[in-house]
């Protein structure tokens, strides 16, 4: 599942990602009936809207499914709470136990991208000392409960150096539609990061949802200290051989 | 005594709204309801060794705890309120304390039975307690035992005389047995009056005692 | 309320002194808390008891309220079963002037949320707050700023300044260090609890097995005031009541860890009835209002669980947007994720509350009693969104996205639309521009280019 961030967005996240599946020996199939897990309009209170857009993930998820992939993976953790934690209580909200179940199904088959990878065999993974700081973002920490997942697939690409950082599972101050609704307390909150990260010094913030990433690094590149962000699949891929 | 307001309309409409069921979180689904919580229990307490446990706990929160003889327990009194330039003492209604009472008096201090005026004056109260409680280092006040609420709480310096044998393991077992009636008051005290009202900046002595003294009566030599 | 919530919030963010002290606050909590925490074992197990416990209160709770008022009837003492905050004012102002007008009082969240002190005084009573940063706020006639530390927003300098202006504190006397003002509180207000006529305090917790209250303290001042004037009068929120002291000794030791990390407050008192016969001191007349106030519409519906709050002050030292605004900028007396839930639902306004966060859940992870924060803020943007316009925005959303080529069709200009582009001025103001690419990963896909 693209996500609608790194299909707009940042589309070479997913390439990164395709990428790296490949390389742990996956065969990476894309539906484009998919679309967005409607998170924006669930979390801004439009449970009708959300569902309806849901639908269609949920479909082509499906269909994919059945069409003979095993595992539905995902390059943000915000997403993949959407579809595992949040989706049935979606559909029930509107009254479809129809899409409830089919919901359950397809959420036990869908899992976020370090959390495939910490069991596979990836290739050897190099690349020059690089000293990362992890940015753990909320629903992949919070709903999905992924830590030591993340930080262990960080860890197994030779020449990494993850540092310590204030406040790094503390929220970067994205939040959807909340960057824009209350954009002072937004930049206020990517600001502590920031100061955060600048006393660790590392030299590249890695995180596993890319809209967190563009929160920090758009906000750091407009105080003009720019931070450089890789999303997960991005670090992977650069060291792959 | 009296009631004011309407009982049973009050009642009747919290009544009428759990009956149709209640609401059950979908994503973080609560657990059953249950009337019966687990015991809680405390990763510092050696059950083996409530006084130690005690004494620790105590001494974080700020008390100041000595263990006596019984035949000591007065100079202990005498050389704290020494110690303070004490010249008057109010002590609550306990017989146990006579005795520190006694030892007061023949050191020149005035030693006199609260009430709040005479506790607004003294330098120093004395008081027991009913209990200590090893997991928390609380001293257990009862103001049927005492007789009164305060006398501790309105002079500068508290001292509370407590045998070692009444120190019992946790919160629990000074609380579950007051299913059957329990005083006017109780109170579980940990250590001095605090705030951190000014810059979080922790400081003792607001309201009540700035310090306190426990002075632990253990078995005769 | 004044203002907007994010002309409320941009404010506190723009003052940097308030946000320094706010995060030394909360992280300090924080550490507490973790240590706190550790001396439990099994910390996690027993906030799950204790939200099973609250629903066991919840769900008996008439019962339980019977059962505690004929106690507390049975020992002599009085009860008023208040449906309004009016209805509660009104007998705690009559049960005080009649007393002869002079109170004092510990510090109670549900007597702020009635504005109890504004009604006394306008009877004509004298009302003093004894804790030390309810006093100072009292004083300077501001709301507090969090549950635990209401005079969070003020330094000891600013502390000093409303003591001179309005205690009669000598400036070239005083020193604005936390001693010696702490010293000085404590001078000025002896007097007013020797001299008062009325104690007024809330109540942590009710125990309905003896109709006992129980007020979690450290400074001194809630004893104080239920020990010396001759009444005690307690303003009970109805839903604060345990069955038992087995679950009450559940609570206590949570709470206190939660809230600041000691094993237990300085003090919890434990009061059941008036003073009895031969006892020195205490009240000869207890009076308990069980306020009601917007808690009952809360019952088994979608809100339920808050009434499970303890008011530890956890949420807020955790929230990440409190972080930055500190609680004036929630506009009223609760604040944080806590006050975001409760106020809209207990209070007039506050309906964009629930905007006030990004939902990260650090809130759920600290509540002792796992109240499910980030679900209820959620499920009040949706009763809101109900009422309000942005409906057709999302909808028309809906209908492009629901279907795969709409979705390509309405992305593929690569720049946001004329309904996006204020939203992305708003980005682009203080953060470099986030634009749609060109060419989006499905095209890539599409064309074979992964």
């Amino acid at each position: 599942m693209v996500t609608c961030v790194v299909d707009l967005l940042e589309p070479e996240v997913g390439e990164a990602t395709v990428r790296v599946l490949r390389a742990a020996g996956c065969e990476v199939t894309v539906s484009l009936g998919q679309t967005c897990c409607g998170q924006p309009a669930w979390n801004a209170g439009h449970a009708a809207e959300a569902a309806q857009v849901a639908r269609t993930t949920l479909a082509a998820l499906e269909a994919e499914l059945a069409d003979g992939a095993e595992v539905v993976v995902v390059p943000s953790g915000s997403c993949t709470s959407m579809v595992r934690v949040f989706w049935p209580e979606l559909f029930d909200l509107v009254d479809d136990p129809d899409a409830v179940e089919r919901a359950r199904r397809v959420g036990a088959r869908t899992v976020e991208v370090s959390e495939f990878l910490t069991d596979r065999d990836l290739p050897a993974l190099t690349g020059p000392a690089t000293r990362v700081a992890y940015h753990h973002s909320c629903h992949m920490l919070r709903e999905l409960g992924l830590r030591a997942e993340p930080e262990g697939v960080v860890d197994r690409v030779d020449g990494a150096e993850r540092v310590g950082w204030e406040g790094d599972d503390r929220c970067c101050g994205f939040g959807g539609l909340f960057s824009v609704k209350l954009p002072e307390v937004s930049v206020a909150m990517a600001d502590e990061k920031l100061i955060a990260l600048a006393d660790a010094g590392p030299d590249v913030v890695v995180g596993c949802d890319a809209s967190c990433l563009a929160q920090l690094r758009t906000r750091s590149e407009s105080v003009g200290l720019p931070v450089r962000t890789r999303h997960l699949a991005q670090f992977l891929d650069d060291a792959l051989p | 005594m009296t009631e004011t307001g309407d009982r049973g309309a009050f009642l009747a409409n919290a009544r009428a709204r759990l009956g149709g069921g209640i609401h059950r979180n979908p994503v973080h689904v609560p657990p059953q309801a249950t009337a019966v919580p687990p015991e809680v229990r405390f990763t510092a307490l050696d059950r083996d060794d409530l006084v130690g446990s005690f004494v620790a706990m105590a001494s974080g929160v700020d008390a100041v705890v000595a263990r006596v003889r019984p035949d000591d327990v007065g100079q202990e009194v005498v050389g704290l309120a020494r110690s303070y330039g004490v010249a008057s003492v109010v002590r609550s209604a306990e017989a146990d304390l006579d005795r520190v009472a006694i030892a007061l008096v023949e050191a020149g201090l005035a030693v006199d039975p609260y009430d709040p005026a005479v506790g607004a004056a003294a330098d120093l109260g004395l008081t027991g307690a009913v209990a200590g409680i090893a997991a928390t280092g609380s001293l257990v006040l009862d103001a049927s035992v005492a007789g009164s609420r305060a006398a501790g709480l309105l002079p500068p310096v508290h001292v509370c005389v407590l045998p070692e044998d009444r120190i019992v393991a946790t919160p629990a077992d000074v609380l579950h047995p007051l299913s059957v009636g329990p005083p006017s008051s109780l109170v579980l005290v940990g250590g001095p009056s605090r705030t951190g009202d000014v810059e979080q900046i922790l400081t003792l002595g607001v309201h009540g005692p700035r310090h306190v003294h426990v002075v632990l009566v253990g078995p005769p030599a | 309320m004044e203002g907007t919530l994010r002309g409320r919030t941009a404010a506190a963010v723009a003052d940097t002194e308030l946000h320094g002290r706010v995060t030394a606050a909360v992280d300090r909590f924080v550490a507490k808390r973790t240590e706190g925490l550790a001396g439990l074992e099994d910390a996690d197990g027993l906030r799950r008891a204790a939200r099973a416990v609250k629903a066991d209160v919840l769900a008996r709770l008439p019962d339980l309220l019977e059962q505690f008022a004929d106690r507390v009837l049975a020992d002599g003492g009085h009860v008023c079963w208040a449906p309004t905050a009016a209805d509660a004012s009104r007998y705690v102002t009559d049960v005080a002037a009649a007393a002869g007008g002079r109170v004092v009082k510990s510090k109670s969240m549900a007597a702020e949320e009635i504005g109890l002190n504004d009604t006394l005084a306008a009877a004509g009573c004298e009302v003093v707050e004894t804790d030390l940063g309810e006093w100072v706020i009292q004083l300077a006639g501001e709301t507090p700023s969090h549950i635990i530390i209401p005079a969070l927003h003020r330094d000891r300098h600013t502390i000093k300044d409303v003591l001179v202006a309005e205690a009669g504190a000598d400036p070239a006397e005083l020193e604005a260090s936390p001693e010696a003002i702490t010293r000085f509180a404590r001078a000025a207000l002896r007097p007013r609890f020797l001299d008062a006529d009325v104690g007024v305090t809330g109540a942590n917790f009710a125990v309905a097995e003896t109709g006992s209250i129980v007020l979690v303290t450290n400074e001194g001042n809630g004893r104080l005031a239920t020990s010396l004037p001759r009444v005690h009068v307690v303003v009970l929120g109805m839903e604060r009541l345990v069955a038992d002291w087995a679950q009450l000794d559940l609570m206590i030791n949570l709470l206190a860890r939660s809230a600041s990390g000691q094993p237990l407050s300085s003090y919890t008192s434990i009061t059941t009835g008036p003073r009895r016969p031969g006892e020195a001191d205490g009240p000869d007349e207890l009076h308990v209002v069980i306020l009601d106030n917007g808690r009952s519409d809360l019952l088994a519906g979608e809100f339920h669980e808050m009434l499970g709050c303890i008011r530890c002050g956890a949420c807020l030292n955790v929230c990440p947007v409190f972080r930055q605004t500190g609680g004036h900028a929630y506009g009223w007396v609760y604040s944080g994720p806590m006050g975001a839930v409760l106020t809209p639902l207990l209070a007039e306004g506050g309906g964009d509350l629930s905007d006030a966060s990004t939902l990260c859940g650090a809130c759920m992870d600290a509540c002792p009693v796992q109240i499910p924060l980030q679900d209820l803020l959620l499920a009040l943007r949706r009763d809101r969104e109900k009422g309000v316009g942005g409906r057709a925005a999302w909808a028309a959303w809906a209908t492009a996205w629901s279907s795969p080529r709409g979705y390509r069709t309405s992305t593929a200009a690569g720049r946001w639309g004329a309904g996006l582009s204020p939203l992305a001025r708003r980005w682009s103001a203080d953060r470099t521009p986030l634009q749609p690419v060109r060419r989006p990963f499905h095209t890539r896909w599409k064309a074979g280019d992964v």
